[in-house]
């Protein structure tokens, strides 16, 4: 008797050990109005009682192998973030894409305050060169490199630890002002009508003898007095354009929910297109995807504390710029906002998620994506003529 | 055996006598009771809040059925619908609009059958003209000889089976034939002294005198005109259209004023055009749809002096298939004006639209779309821009009076004002294609 039931504790307790555990933990996650703020949840599908090591993600540091410990204070709430989200975003591609290509993806490790460069026969570069911050990267899977011990690997998405860096150092950074062309509008104006003023009332002394024109002196003072004021204020504006620009940039991508999200979806759409390089096609479809699983038209906004830059967010007053096709200008808002509103007028996800399948990496936006999108249009008979002519009609409004 | 051949022969005679006199009889006779039933046009503009305040509160029930009742031959005149509404309802004089409109909110008219019988309105439901000949070939001043022809035309209208209207217009024409201006006038000048001559009877004149001034004459289109070409019409739709459930059903856009040409697409197209025009218009749009819906590649070959291609250009890029295909209808809208059919006409945009929906070639869902596509070739002002174009105008001007520096804010406000409200929607350019933009 003592034996049985010795026996079925033991059982209990080896499954309990094997079973997926539900933890409760802090993590970083979008409030109602999408505020960044900690929120104890539960994460799931954990196989380890003391690690973050799940059924499908494990979370390490840099180049380590084993899951981040839950005592580890310092990255607790870093792998707590990723790994919840990443599970958020799985779930989606599994039930609302009916992805089974994500469904059978093997445990993808996930690398937080990892500074390496990616190496595609290394895996990973020489520590000291050219350490990465302020980045996310999914990775694709290699064959490793058996003559210098470098094993295989799977799919793998590192986030790099955040750094504040002066702005002068991004290649790429924009003022979101332009003051001295704002100054020069407003100076047009003014001047404009003052001119309008001195003529009326030229015309009007004229026309009317002995008409009061004291104090027109006075006037004409004034008005070169301000004039003078407004000038100064235009060469200064530089110099106030550098006062008012942000200056320091950094971003903890792995404390952002879409970041995570956008980085999952690159994995998800790996089936096809491959994670080779950085293109607007790829960028654009993971950001959309991002969206989605967010429910959200922005994308690392709202967050100064992590992310001092300007996010991305659905922009359907851009039109399209044949410079969007490029690899430099692979970032920008414009593909996420094109892929919402076409999401938008169809009223289906799945259709941008079949659009992966009429695309590689280095389909062009206006001819490759375009035509994978209609030959997905023009096979579904539920989508009708007058949406088709709405496609094609806000795709021109939009320059393409 | 002869007699029984020969009555063999005249029964199948008369047997075919009565086949094919069905099959070539008149359309009208079988059809006109169902072609003015409204099938196309949605909302009307007739029924605007104050009418179907007023519908509401006179409750007008009628008996709809009434137009039924009505023979073939009668239904394509006016002055018959008062007639057997009067007959078969009990409804005074001003509320014959209420009666019609109450037809029309219920479908049984469209708007424009309902703007042709209500022209009808204070018009003599018949005149029986009775002509004292005698009488005729004494009077003085007038071209008795001219004046009798046409009265003894428009005396027989009815055995004739024509309508007042036409018959009263080609009365008038003739009678005023002579006269460049003021023709209601002589034709009053005319009329009375017909009657003050006994010729004809006071009422009659009176009858006459009723339709003048209310200028049925001027009318360019009748009942019957609309019928006979939306008869020809309904014949040219084709059987798998009207089977085809997505292109059943009313439009609001061909009843509705369209906001570019500030008109009604589907009156404007039967006032305009004629059957001929409105089936050829048709077949643009229905080329065009069917040439974006099936075109995957578009091909241009280069050929040389003998007929060889030395070059090919193939192009599979959606948008610029489509541009191409839209600047290519506009280029086939435009060469109508080549067309000896439209010589005298002008076609636009919105006509297309409406002679192909009225031959059921698009759905009601389309039309729409179909209608916004023009605002990218034809782009209309929104009204908050246009009040905003505006207001900035009269602000600009009033600023004048503003002595600096305050004018320097006011300036600053104006600015801000425009900054805030102004489109920031980039322009976009097509420089990247080889169609260009869509002009």
């Amino acid at each position: 008797m003592k034996k049985i039931i010795l026996f079925i504790f033991s059982l209990i307790s080896i499954s309990k050990a094997y079973a997926k555990n539900d933890i409760s933990m802090e993590v970083m996650k979008r409030s109602k109005w999408f505020r960044l703020k900690k929120t104890k949840v539960k994460l799931p599908n954990l196989t380890s009682n003391n690690s973050f090591d799940g059924k499908h993600f494990i979370i390490v540091k840099g180049k380590d192998s084993s899951a981040i410990n839950f005592t580890n204070q310092e990255l607790r709430l870093k792998a707590a973030t990723t790994y919840y989200h990443l599970e958020k975003a799985r779930t989606y591609f599994i039930e609302q894409m009916g992805s089974t290509y994500v469904k059978d993806l093997p445990q993808i490790v996930i690398r937080i305050e990892h500074i390496n460069k990616f190496n595609e026969l290394g895996h990973f570069a020489n520590d000291n060169l050219d350490p990465q911050y302020n980045n996310a990267l999914s990775v694709p899977a290699g064959n490793g490199y058996e003559p210098a011990g470098v094993k295989p690997w799977d799919h793998e998405i590192w986030f790099r630890p955040a750094k504040k860096i002066h702005i002068s150092e991004i290649d790429n950074h924009s003022s979101p002002y332009d003051l001295k062309k704002l100054f020069k509008n407003f100076r047009r104006g003014v001047h404009m009508s003052s001119l309008q003023k001195f003529l009326a009332q030229y015309f009007i002394v004229r026309a009317f003898d002995g008409l009061d024109t004291r104090g027109t002196i006075e006037q004409l003072i004034r008005t070169t007095g301000t004039s003078i004021m407004l000038e100064l204020g235009l060469s200064q504006a530089g110099l106030l354009e550098k006062l008012l620009m942000r200056r320091w940039y950094k971003l903890d991508s792995a404390l952002i929910p879409e970041i995570i999200y956008h980085e999952f979806a690159h994995i998800a759409l790996s089936d096809h297109l491959e994670l080779n390089h950085s293109t607007a096609v790829i960028e654009g479809m993971a950001d959309f995807f991002a969206g989605k699983i967010a429910n959200s038209k922005q994308l690392a906004t709202k967050v100064k504390k992590y992310n001092s830059y300007n996010g991305k967010k659905v922009k359907t007053t851009i039109a399209y710029r044949q410079e969007f096709e490029l690899t430099s200008m692979a970032n920008t808002d414009f593909l996420f906002g094109l892929l919402w509103q076409v999401n938008d007028l169809l009223g289906d996800e799945s259709i941008i998620f079949k659009l992966r399948t009429k695309i590689t990496t280095d389909s062009n936006i206006r001819q490759d994506l375009l035509r994978g999108l209609f030959e997905i249009i023009n096979d579904n008979p539920e989508i009708k003529q007058n949406k088709k002519l709405q496609l094609y009609r806000e795709l021109y409004e939009r320059g393409i | 055996m002869f007699l029984k051949l020969r009555n063999y022969i005249l029964f199948i005679y008369l047997i075919n006598l009565m086949t094919l006199s069905s099959a070539f009889s008149n359309p009208l006779n079988d059809r006109t009771h169902q072609i003015l039933i409204n099938k196309r046009e949605g909302k009307s503009r007739h029924l605007t809040l104050w009418n179907r305040f007023w519908l509401k509160k006179k409750s007008t029930e009628i008996n709809h059925d009434f137009i039924k009742d009505m023979s073939p031959s009668e239904q394509v005149c006016e002055e018959n619908y008062l007639k057997n509404l009067i007959k078969f309802n009990d409804v005074k004089r001003k509320n014959y609009k209420y009666a019609f409109l109450k037809l029309r909110k219920l479908n049984q008219i469209d708007d424009i059958s309902y703007q042709k019988i209500l022209e009808f309105k204070k018009a003599p439901q018949e005149i029986d003209l009775k002509i004292n000949k005698e009488k005729l070939k004494m009077i003085k001043g007038i071209d008795s000889k001219k004046i009798d022809q046409s009265i003894n035309q428009f005396s027989s209208y009815k055995k004739k089976k024509k309508c007042l209207g036409e018959s009263f217009k080609t009365l008038f024409g003739a009678i005023t034939k002579s006269k460049k201006k003021k023709k209601e006038k002589y034709f009053k000048k005319v009329i009375k002294k017909l009657v003050k001559e006994n010729v004809i009877t006071k009422t009659s004149g009176k009858q006459l005198l009723a339709l003048s001034k209310i200028k049925i004459h001027r009318q360019s289109q009748f009942l019957k005109d609309y019928i006979k070409t939306k008869n020809f019409v309904a014949k040219n739709i084709k059987e798998e259209n009207l089977l085809d459930e997505n292109k059943i059903g009313l439009s609001d856009l061909v009843s509705q004023k369209d906001r570019i040409n500030k008109s009604y697409p589907r009156q404007r197209l039967y006032e305009n055009y004629n059957q001929f025009q409105i089936i050829y218009m048709a077949q643009i749009l229905e080329r065009f749809l069917f040439r974006l819906e099936n075109t995957a590649l578009l091909g241009i070959d280069l050929i040389d002096r003998n007929d060889n291609t030395f070059e090919t250009f193939m192009i599979d890029s959606p948008m610029e298939i489509y541009r191409f295909l839209v600047k290519y209808m506009r280029y086939e809208m435009a060469k109508l004006k080549e067309n000896h059919l439209f010589s005298n006409v002008s076609v636009t945009y919105s006509d297309l639209i409406a002679a192909s929906f009225e031959l059921y070639q698009i759905p009601p869902a389309t039309l729409d779309e179909l209608r916004k596509m023009e605002e990218i070739w034809n782009p209309q002002l929104t009204k908050t821009q246009k009040i905003v174009t505006w207001g900035k105008l009269f602000t600009q001007a009033g600023v004048i009076f503003i002595p600096p520096p305050y004018n320097y804010l006011a300036s600053l406000s104006i600015w801000v004002i425009e900054s805030f409200v102004q489109n920031s929607k980039e322009e976009a350019t097509y420089g990247h294609s080889i169609f260009g933009e869509i002009q």
